[in-house]
């Protein structure tokens, strides 16, 4: 049933939803914990102020040819967001064996001319994969899994700011109002984490048994141009998982009106470098895809006529018409995005933090 | 009271109301519980996502957004007129799936910040919203990310204007159907991990129903309706019909037919030079320019222009959600 929370410092009402573990006031800065029982120190990486951020924004915009779009007069509504998030650091070794059909082609001279044809052999590989190791960055509330979100976790892996205590910084009111409750517990994010962490490790441990075969058929002097794994085992063993405490990173939402359109950009918190940025798609980017459209298909569609080998053909036909309606929807998109990230869809990233935490 | 309602006292107010039968659940009027009707004594945790946005910023969302589209009509600012805004609460089942399958005799330590396993099997964890009725007014896109902010405890007064819809599936067997493919996962890893000595440990949870709100909006351009559709809560727009200019259209549909003209010249160059065919090349050329010329044809053939919104292209913003 609905219950109504009030600040236990202030006593103003509280935004919880029916998932809220902690909340802060946005009248006072308090953190108030909804679940006691998961009470614990949350810290938080203080943001550069709102007109410091949006300069970096224009000094950005400015260095990609866009300072006209992403200039102060142009600015329609800029808010700073606190997301919280896990950090869980995990490692994890693989036991495997497997049997893998690795196919080679085998040549020979019969009089005149040269006979080929593919054989198989059946090769069977094991032994112990890791440790494999990295941190799964996991976004501590519901349905918030976009690349934005991703690419400030990653920024904030790759750089050495500090998160300190939420008690022991002091934060503009605008911060606290917008600070998002956190709605999974550390119990939950190890879960998440875990899953992600070992579904990558598996796909890798595959890769390995694969190779590791076909390396053993190419000792051999033969010439691999395949494999399948017909059967395989993979057991994850001394998995360890180490969570910190919840971390409420800063970002900057900014909405520029330019013309009659409106263009988005989302910047790191922290030090108000950009994240995403929306941009105007100019008239010749779109003669420019629209003419990559024509190009790719004529050029794919061409050869994929004079090509030897009827499939090798239709192979490079079908490219073509791929690349033709990836070139065309480029063409007619409303606006480009561009995410200023690196390893963004990324599960689990390797990080100068990682080994603080396990060790 | 007719036949095809049954009369119920709710359990934490005590008031007494009516609902139809066919209904899967009853909310009392007047403090908000929610009911199984086949089983009134079961309380469900009902929730309601809060509406950001109403009838006029839904408005000038659909205008901005339909501004942003490639060949929209010159005077679209100046000539569209608001004719009407609908509020629809769509329903949702909310659930947790966790199910993790250690292998035997694996140990599995859990501490507050630090978990640690020997020998691990599978794990899936998710988080999964989806609609808990059928035949919808309101078509959502498979894989639309809901937002979990905004919710609330579903409380009657909470809903002022708008159509309220019922869930009308099992919450159980919808249960089922969605988590039958992690399980699946699950034991798969657990299998290629340990053959099958492993120990299932399913944690899943139904959390609730909960009702999310959408604008379908209709505004006027010269004479004619166009529709869209708002998600409520966040602002997004899932559809948007908006005029396109005749000289958009002509630009649009010469490029396409130009694109294909183009691409078969350059194939026929390419077989002219290689094998000394033009016509084969031309064709290919021609053939793979298709899906382009598609494109352009689908999307300026009509005056009026359809955007509809896909999860996968859109994930990169929302990060409130």
């Amino acid at each position: 049933m609905a219950e109504e929370y009030r600040c236990s410092n202030c006593g103003a009402p509280l935004d919880v939803s029916p998932e809220t573990i902690a909340i802060v006031c946005s009248y006072c800065g308090f953190l108030n914990w909804v679940r006691e029982d998961l009470k614990e120190e949350v810290l938080v990486v203080k943001p550069i102020e709102e007109g410091q951020a949006l300069k970096r924004l224009a000094d950005f915009a400015t260095k990609k040819g866009l300072g006209e779009v992403f200039r102060q007069s142009n600015l329609s509504k800029a808010a700073v967001v606190a997301i919280p998030f896990y950090f869980v650091d995990v490692s994890a070794e693989a036991n495997y064996s497997g049997r893998v059909a690795v196919r080679v082609r085998k040549c020979r001279r019969e009089k005149d001319s040269e006979r080929c044809w593919i054989d198989t052999h059946n090769i069977y590989v094991r032994g112990v994969y890791g440790p494999y190791s990295g941190t799964v960055p996991v976004v501590a509330r519901r349905g918030s899994d976009v690349v934005s979100v991703k690419a400030l976790a990653n920024r904030y892996m790759a750089s050495r700011v500090e998160a300190v205590p939420i008690g022991k910084v002091e934060l503009d009111r605008n911060v606290w109002s917008s600070i998002l409750s956190i709605e999974i517990d550390r119990k939950t994010a190890m879960d998440i984490a875990l899953d992600t962490h070992l579904d990558s490790m598996r796909e890798m441990v595959e890769n390995v048994i694969r190779r590791e075969a076909e390396n053993r058929v190419r000792m051999r002097g033969e010439n691999v141009v395949g494999s399948t794994v017909i059967w395989k085992r993979i057991t994850p063993i001394n998995v360890k998982m180490v969570s910190s405490k919840p971390i409420l990173l800063p970002m900057y939402i900014a909405v520029y009106r330019y013309g009659n359109d409106m263009y988005r950009s989302i910047l790191c918190g922290w030090d108000g470098e950009a994240i995403v940025l929306e941009r105007p798609m100019k008239r010749l980017e779109r003669v420019a895809w629209g003419s990559l459209a024509a190009i790719a298909s004529g050029v794919l569609g061409g050869l994929g006529v004079a090509a030897i080998g009827i499939w090798i053909g239709i192979g490079l036909i079908a490219i073509g018409s791929i690349a033709s309606w990836y070139c065309m929807r480029k063409a007619l998109m409303p606006v480009k995005s561009s995410i200023f990230s690196s390893g963004v869809l990324v599960g689990s990233v390797k990080s100068k933090r990682y080994s603080r935490l396990l060790s | 009271m007719d036949g095809d309602r049954i009369r119920f006292t709710c359990s934490f107010c005590r008031a007494e109301f009516d609902a139809p039968k066919t209904f899967r659940y009853a909310t009392c009027p007047y403090c908000g519980t929610t009911f199984r009707i086949d089983n009134p004594g079961v309380r469900i945790d009902h929730y309601l996502f809060m509406v950001s946005y109403d009838k006029n910023s839904a408005y000038r969302l659909v205008k901005e957004f339909a501004l942003m589209q490639v060949g929209i009509a010159e005077d679209f600012e100046t000539a569209t007129e608001f004719e009407s805004a609908y509020q629809y609460l769509i329903p949702l089942y909310i659930y947790e799936v966790n199910v993790k399958a250690i292998c035997g005799g694996g140990k599995e330590e859990v501490g507050d910040s630090k978990v640690e396993i020997d020998i691990h099997g599978g794990e899936e964890a998710a988080y999964i919203v989806t609609p808990a009725a059928q035949d919808m007014p309101i078509k959502i896109p498979v894989g639309y990310s809901f937002p979990a902010r905004g919710r609330r405890f579903f409380k009657p007064t909470i809903v002022r204007e708008g159509m309220y819809l019922q869930p009308s599936l099992d919450p159980e067997t919808v249960f089922r159907i969605v988590k039958e493919p992690y399980i699946n996962k699950v034991i798969s890893e657990a299998v290629t991990a340990c053959g099958n000595n492993y120990n299932l440990v399913d944690s899943s949870k139904y959390i609730g129903v909960a009702h999310y709100p959408f604008w379908l909006v209709k505004y006027r351009y010269r004479g004619n309706t166009y529709t869209s559709i708002v998600d409520a809560s966040d602002g997004t727009v899932l559809h948007l019909e908006y005029p396109i200019s005749s000289k958009s259209r002509v630009v649009g549909l010469v490029g396409g037919v130009a694109t294909t003209i183009i691409a078969a010249a350059i194939g026929g160059i390419i077989t002219g030079i290689v094998t000394g065919t033009f016509i084969y090349g031309l064709l290919g050329g021609a053939v793979a320019a298709l899906p382009a010329l598609g494109i352009a044809v689908q999307r300026f053939i009509r005056s009026k222009g359809v955007y509809r919104y896909k999860p996968s292209e859109e994930a990169v913003f929302v990060p409130v959600r």
